[in-house]
């Protein structure tokens, strides 16, 4: 694959070159400080943005528009990475030799109206659009409760620090209080005050790319840290336990993340990560699940940009002190290693790295990714991490102490 | 070895049947990293009456026997974990099981030989005890209660038992805590022999692999293993009427907001290959038709205070039944279920939204293509679906007219259906 960066209309354009695919697909991303308010804000933005925009007023018409250009597919999200939150917007769409010459222009087009020029009256989203999406968003934020896992996430970051951006999350008081008047002023906050970069999976013209960067008026650079720092969390651990809405029982332990080099966090930690709870032959799978039958799913989540590592599993309740115990007996072994651990959770990320290069959305996410922790291309990523060593692992997982420790019982019987 | 030509796509899939009966499909991608393979055996979680290879009754077994099996694969004799044999060629491997079919997979982007030698092996050298089939059985529960959280997925299985009669497609997949509880290693083996057999399974390699070395590996595994000459399974066969077991439903869950599912039973002339294709093409437009983004049949529902959130559609096939499936967070139950059948039975079609759909899934057919192990997906369900791969897709979308549509439409019979409150 071929890597190009140019820089169009002020913003940063990468390109990823590669001619397996058929498609092509382009993501702009908008960067910002996350704050309590535009946790709700932003995820409520991405909802509406894509539902219609002035010149297709409704869904039906804007999904029109998508059957007509040769079924090209748009969607958003939302995701807040460590201190700043980041709203995306993606096309795909064949390529014209595949549909007709100007369909990608088309497609293009389109996209653009969604993000730029979205549907607002009076300097206000269309009311009756905002209402119908803020119910279905609500009822969304009500249901967690349903989802023991998230439910569970949920009350864990709730439980961590509540100064520090792993607790903002998105708020039924948040979104109550929003009208389609204020959903508008945020909207233009993320258009104006954003860190802009624009990926593509493909080689362009670049009167196309021109036609997505000439509507950016400003791209900010923000300068805070991104990823959180937990140095100053005291070492203890905390203790806590709640009642869920389904029959599952979730166990959840979290550990911060501190007084770590850029190295470590991005090359030795992903690596512990695997060898403790990657896949279907970590330790805790082999402990937890294989050796004692504790649950169902065991696994390890490393957020880097929240320098914490989770570990989540699904237990019966009466298996709660063993699991508990069996877990923190795991983290403490985990200062000694073999060889082969290292080896084979080496080859994991490897062929993880790699296999996301087949799949045109991986490929530009992945570097985006990249491109906000400061990593470099794939190449010299493996490059670094094939030299990882033992004693890094095994001084890594000396730092490594359970924090928070968070029983989610199910609430009913089983 | 013989070429299966994706007319109008400029695609091929390489295939060829074995002696012991096993059928292999290549598709090769030309500049993916990722390589993977499929091997499935076509025993899924509706198979539970049959007669076991050389008995010569039919037996019944647990229900979630299927899904039970495919975990215990995972056991080898040499005491090496299925997942440790792959991890070591930086392979992932596993496994599910679905109402017909249970797959095992790994992918890999290096040793793509080895990977698939160790899937062959794994997959054709079972080991069962008594002490590994106990300890499953807590692994299992856990499953169980996972899914059950899941009051979407809960209902989406429930409705299965709510429409269906005799039909082995009612039960779920992955069993209940009672049926798990009953299973022994020797039921294990019973199931076992007698589908997994290479006549009863298919392989499905992806990737960009050297064909012919593929195929000269899996004979040569083949060659190695002994398989019984004569292969013959019977499966208990069902008739299935055309009213539903239970019209209505109400369960008591701890949801935030109620819920309705309401599953409407057609009975459809009984059809194979490209005319069984050609049913559930037009099933998928008419619910897109109907429901989908084109319409704001969805957002009228929300807007007039009848639901709280989108609706989920969706079909299930099981021979000549179809099952048409509605689910949503209501707030007016009585006038989802009528909105629902009016929309459903209403003989009112766009010539230019059905074109526009048509034009959708030709996209959808080129695109597929960018993603290689969907391609082995699209294989397997053409085999289990058709029985063979539907090789003209590009052209029967072409060909598919507006009239015919329509009148396949005035030949359904929407009277039978289920519904299910969830509150």
């Amino acid at each position: 694959m071929i890597i190009t960066k140019k820089l169009f209309n002020n913003v940063p354009v990468t390109i990823l070159k590669s001619n397996k695919f058929k498609s092509v697909t382009g993501t702009i991303y908008f960067k910002s400080k996350i704050t309590k308010k535009n946790a709700t804000y932003r995820r409520m933005l991405k909802n509406i943005l894509i539902e219609s925009c002035y010149k297709y007023p409704t869904n039906e018409k804007l999904y029109i528009n998508s059957l007509e250009n040769y079924d090209s597919y748009y969607c958003t999200s939302s995701v807040r990475y460590g201190n700043y939150i980041v709203n995306s917007f993606t096309f795909a769409s064949l390529k014209d030799k595949y549909t007709k010459k100007g369909n990608l222009k088309n497609v293009i087009s389109t996209f653009c109206e969604m993000i730029f020029n979205p549907l607002v009256k009076d300097g206000c989203f269309d009311e009756e659009t905002f209402d119908i999406i803020k119910k279905a968003y609500r009822s969304s934020l009500e249901k967690i409760k349903e989802d023991s896992s998230a439910y569970c996430e949920k009350k864990v970051f709730e439980s961590l620090n509540k100064k520090k951006s792993y607790s903002f999350m998105s708020e039924i008081k948040y979104l109550d209080k929003m009208s389609a008047k204020s959903l508008y002023e945020d909207y233009l906050d993320m258009i104006n005050n954003s860190e802009i970069q624009l990926m593509l999976s493909d080689d362009i013209d670049d009167d196309l790319i021109e036609i997505i960067t000439s509507k950016v008026k400003t791209n900010k650079k923000w300068e805070d840290d991104l990823i959180i720092n937990n140095d100053d969390e005291k070492d203890e651990l905390i203790i806590k336990n709640g009642v869920g809405y389904g029959t599952q029982n979730v166990l959840s332990i979290v550990c911060y993340l501190k007084n770590l080099s850029f190295y470590e966090l991005n090359y030795v930690a992903p690596l512990y990560r695997i060898i403790l709870g990657g896949s279907g032959s970590s330790r805790l799978f082999n402990n937890i699940r294989e050796k004692n039958s504790l649950a169902y799913y065991v696994f390890a989540r490393l957020e880097k940009d929240d320098s914490l590592m989770e570990i989540i599993m699904g237990i019966e309740k009466k298996d709660y002190k063993k699991a508990k115990e069996l877990t923190f007996l795991i983290l403490k072994d985990m200062v000694k290693i073999s060889d082969e651990e290292l080896k084979n959770a080496k080859k994991e990320i490897i062929t993880s790295l790699l296999d996301s290069q087949d799949n045109m959305f991986n490929i530009t996410s992945r570097q985006y990714n990249a491109d906000i922790f400061n990593l470099p291309n794939i190449e010299e990523y493996i490059s670094n991490l094939k030299k990882v060593s033992k004693d890094d692992i095994e001084t890594f997982a000396s730092k490594i102490k359970p924090n928070l420790c968070y029983f989610l019982k199910g609430g009913i019987s089983q | 070895m013989n070429e299966i030509i994706m007319t109008s796509l400029d695609e091929k899939i390489y295939h060829e049947k074995l002696d012991s009966g096993l059928n292999v499909y290549v598709y090769k991608s030309k500049g993916f990293s990722k390589k993977g393979a499929y091997f499935f055996t076509k025993y899924g979680s509706s198979i539970n009456d049959f007669k076991p290879i050389n008995e010569d009754k039919i037996v019944s077994f647990p229900k979630g026997i299927a899904h039970f099996l495919e975990h215990k694969l995972f056991e080898s004799e040499d005491n090496e974990k299925v997942f440790d044999k792959f991890k070591k060629y930086g392979a992932r491997v596993n496994a599910y099981t679905s109402h017909f079919v249970t797959n095992y997979y790994f992918s890999t982007n290096d040793n793509f030989f080895e990977c698939l030698s160790t899937l062959i092996d794994f997959v054709w050298n079972p080991y069962f005890t008594d002490e590994n089939v106990e300890k499953e059985k807590g692994i299992i529960n856990q499953e169980i209660n996972m899914t059950n959280d899941d009051v979407e997925r809960f209902m989406f299985e429930e409705m299965f038992s709510l429409a269906l009669v005799n039909n082995p497609n009612k039960y779920r997949t992955i069993g209940d805590k009672k049926n798990v509880s009953k299973i022994t290693k020797e039921d294990l083996y019973r199931c076992y022999n007698t589908f997994y057999h290479p006549s009863n399974m298919f392989l499905v390699v992806y990737g960009d692999v050297d064909v012919k070395k593929t195929f000269d590996l899996i004979k040569e595994k083949q060659n190695k293993k002994k398989f019984s000459l004569n292969y013959d399974v019977k499966i208990k066969k069902t008739n299935e009427p055309c009213e539903v077991n239970t019209k209505y439903k109400n369960i008591k869950r701890n949801v935030t907001n109620p819920k309705v599912c309401i599953c409407y039973k057609i009975i459809v002339p009984s059809v194979d290959g490209e005319e069984k294709f050609k049913k559930r093409l037009f099933m998928n437009l008419l619910m897109d038709m109907k429901f989908g983004n084109t319409t704001s049949f969805e957002k009228d529902l929300v807007k007039d205070k009848i639901t709280k959130t989108g609706v989920l559609f969706s079909c299930s096939y099981f021979d000549n039944i179809v099952l048409l499936f509605f689910q949503a967070d209501v707030i007016n139950k009585d006038e989802f279920i009528n909105r629902i059948n009016k929309r459903l039975t209403e003989n009112n079609f766009d010539k230019n939204i059905f074109e526009l759909n048509k034009k959708a899934c030709l996209s959808s057919t080129i695109r597929s293509f960018d993603n290689p192990s969907g391609i082995a997906n699209i294989i397997e369900s053409n085999i289990i679906n058709y029985g063979k791969i539907i090789n003209n897709v590009y052209d029967i979308y072409k060909n598919y007219e507006f009239d015919k549509f329509v009148s396949e439409f005035i030949e359904l019979n929407f009277d039978n259906s289920s519904i299910l409150y969830v509150d």
